[in-house]
């Protein structure tokens, strides 16, 4: 109980307090930064030019594999509790992970079909 | 010990707030929402040690694959954004005004 | 069995939306064959649903979803409402595809998901799955805002509802966390349970639930947090603001009304807040509405109005009698009217959405009389004049918050009707008593106008629904 409102008046503190102080230190401290450019640029340990220009065409494909890698790499999460307890869950754990890894078939046929996956 | 974490959770909820409405970069934008997520999975693993339950690490799992999914759309969104913009501040999108 | 049933339409949809996307990377892929077929799916999905017969509430499936997923009467009425939402959103799709030409086989699928996401809400017995759900919904509708890559506006739409609608979404899962910390459990039964021996103001539980509801006003556009809702309903296309305007509205709000019943106690407690809300979202609503010359920005912000209306019938609800028929009804009202709207827009709106203001619909009663006539039944339903479904709708409300005590919130309800009249009216004049100066002359498919007249006909069927039974 203690520590459920040591929680919550921290939170409403916080909530109330830092986020205005916050929006407002922001404001009065932080610098008018107008170097936007800079920001965009592709930054290597402080060396300027990496590897030729930094405004030279990467291909498409290569930010496209990265969304795909981010969904598909989180969706092997489930698969390691399912398989630490596969004998407790037995067939019914199986078919529950069947249904998921169809599921996820599915969308993997669509990439492949689709030709994001082709080099060229 | 338990309420280092949640106070630590709240404080990672906040720099989040804090950085979604104050930061004008797109990418800011998006990493603080990500950080607001992650916030919330760091209360729950605690709350499910504090209750000494397991459900609250299986839910954070469930928030984690929603986030991907949420942050991989807020990509493709972003490469779109420059695209057409050729800038990443969110100040330049204005066609729409309230 | 009986769960196989009510799981039944889901399944249907989700299978259809897997289809379809499987049939878009066919080399003989066509964009009209899959509005069909969304078509089809959405009616066989309404129809699976209609043979479910539910009178109390029960889980679904309780050894295998762990009370996860509930269904009742009230959730039924929400899932018959997003499956027609649906398939009137994909006729109106059609004609308005054939005009605009950025459609691809994707947009029914994920026209299709999103409705998933949809029926999952309005049937989530627990936090974290009613979260995914939103999320679902949520990515579906994202990608259907921004469908338009070519322009810059719609980019821009979706740029803003992504990056406040993950904002919010944050705040939801920090709620379930702080309820999780203070009931020892996500699932609405065993809050229930706890919320019966605890009061629901204990802080943890309070932060919970206001952290839930900032989401929840934020998805259905109430008053602080209705900002964003003109510029993303202009910057998307005609029949996804129709989609998102309802049937968007109808599955958050079933959820949030399952939340809030699930205990007398956390009701109590939000009482206040949700009243003021309620007013200052009608009003604030009306104000909007008022100033605006765009006919799509006056729906949108007519949006917001009607989402104050179900606020007072959210107000009104408890544990010992659920309101859900009252919530249901006023949602299937207004949807009807708002889609109607919407599939009269997407077929005359012509290419490239380029009537949009009232002045492009002077004397639209001289060249089409029946598309003029059909949007004034939709806009008299809105404004809730009798024999119109909207009429009941409102009538059924403010009785339900007058019998629940809440006089106060019953008279400013009918006073913001009153106000509401005026920009309803205006579009109505403009059509009715101005001359024409084009011919309003639209090539494409009839199935819009099949649909707003079939709409409009339902307008008068649901008023007068309630006088049958």
């Amino acid at each position: 109980m203690s520590s459920e409102l040591l929680f919550s008046i921290i939170a409403i503190f916080l909530l109330a307090a830092l986020v205005p102080i916050g929006m407002v230190a922001t404001t009065i401290l932080g610098p008018r930064s107008s170097k936007e450019k800079i920001k965009n640029e592709a930054y290597e340990s402080g060396i300027k030019n990496v590897l030729g220009g930094v405004d030279q065409k990467f291909s498409v494909k290569f930010y496209l594999i990265t969304i795909l890698f981010l969904i598909f790499d989180i969706e092997a999460v489930f698969m390691y509790p399912w398989a630490v307890n596969v004998r407790e869950l037995s067939w019914f754990g199986f078919t529950e992970m069947v249904v998921f890894i169809l599921l996820l078939l599915t969308g993997l046929i669509y990439i492949l079909r689709k030709g994001v996956l082709n080099w060229r | 010990m338990i309420e280092d974490y949640l106070v630590l959770s709240v404080i990672l909820f906040c720099i989040g707030i804090l950085g979604v409405i104050s930061r004008r970069n797109v990418f800011t934008v998006l990493m603080s929402i990500e950080l607001m997520l992650n916030a919330a999975n760091l209360a729950f693993v605690a709350f499910a040690r504090l209750n000494e339950t397991m459900d609250g690490q299986i839910l954070a799992m469930m928030v984690i694959a929603v986030a991907a999914a949420e942050a991989a759309l807020g990509l493709a969104v972003i490469i779109l954004l420059h695209r057409q913009k050729g800038r990443l501040d969110s100040n330049v999108f204005s066609l729409l005004k309230g | 069995m009986h769960d196989l049933v009510s799981f039944l339409p889901l399944v249907i949809t989700c299978t259809g939306a897997l289809l379809l996307m499987l049939y878009a990377v066919c080399p003989k892929a066509e964009q009209e064959k899959a509005s069909l077929m969304s078509m089809g799916f959405f009616a066989v999905a309404f129809f699976a649903q209609l043979l479910v017969v539910c009178t109390v509430s029960r889980p679904l499936f309780p050894e295998t979803f762990n009370g996860m997923l509930g269904v009742s009467g009230f959730t039924n009425a929400a899932c018959l409402i997003v499956y027609a939402c649906g398939f009137f959103t994909t006729l109106s799709s059609h004609t308005y595809f054939r005009e605009n030409h950025f459609a691809t086989v994707e947009f029914y699928s994920l026209l299709l998901f999103s409705a998933v996401g949809m029926v999952l809400l309005s049937m989530a017995r627990e936090l974290i799955t009613a979260f995914i759900a939103l999320e679902i919904m949520s990515l579906a509708i994202y990608v259907l805002v921004g469908f338009n890559r070519a322009s810059s506006r719609s980019t821009e739409a979706i740029f803003k509802y992504l990056i406040l609608g993950a904002f919010s979404g944050a705040f939801f899962c920090m709620g379930t966390a702080m309820i999780y910390g203070a009931a020892g459990s996500t699932r609405f039964d065993s809050i229930a349970e706890w919320l019966a021996f605890n009061p629901a103001t204990t802080p943890l539980m309070l932060g919970g639930a206001f952290f839930l509801l900032i989401t929840i006003f934020f998805k259905i556009s109430a008053f602080p947090f209705h900002a964003w809702v003109l510029d993303v309903y202009d910057g998307s296309s005609n029949p996804i603001t129709g989609f998102m305007a309802t049937a968007l509205k109808t599955a958050v709000f079933a959820m949030i009304a399952n939340f809030l019943a699930l205990s007398g106690n956390l009701h109590d407690s939000w009482i206040t807040g949700l009243f003021w809300i309620a007013v200052f979202t009608m009003f604030g609503g009306n104000l909007i509405a008022i100033g605006q010359d765009n006919v799509k920005r006056m729906i949108a912000a007519s949006g917001i109005v009607h989402s104050g209306y179900l606020l007072i019938a959210l107000v009104a609800i408890n544990s010992e009698y659920f309101s859900g028929a009252v919530i249901a009804y006023y949602l299937a009202a207004y949807s009807v009217a708002t889609l109607g709207m919407f599939a009269a827009l997407s077929w005359l709106g012509g290419e490239g959405e380029k009537r949009v203001t009232f002045d492009d619909f002077k004397g639209l009663a001289k060249r089409q009389p029946l598309a003029a006539a059909t949007i004034a039944v939709f806009l008299l339903s809105m404004a809730g004049i009798p024999p119109t479904a909207g009429f009941m709708g409102k009538f059924y409300i403010i009785t339900s918050a007058i019998s629940a005590g809440q006089i106060a919130l019953g008279v400013l309800g009918i006073i913001s009707s009153i106000i509401s009249m005026w920009y309803y009216l205006r579009l109505i004049v403009s059509m009715y008593f101005h001359d024409a100066e084009e011919d309003f002359i639209v090539d494409g498919s009839s199935l819009a106008s099949i649909s707003t007249v079939a709409l409009a006909v339902a307008v008068f069927a649901i008023g007068l629904f309630p006088l049958v039974l």
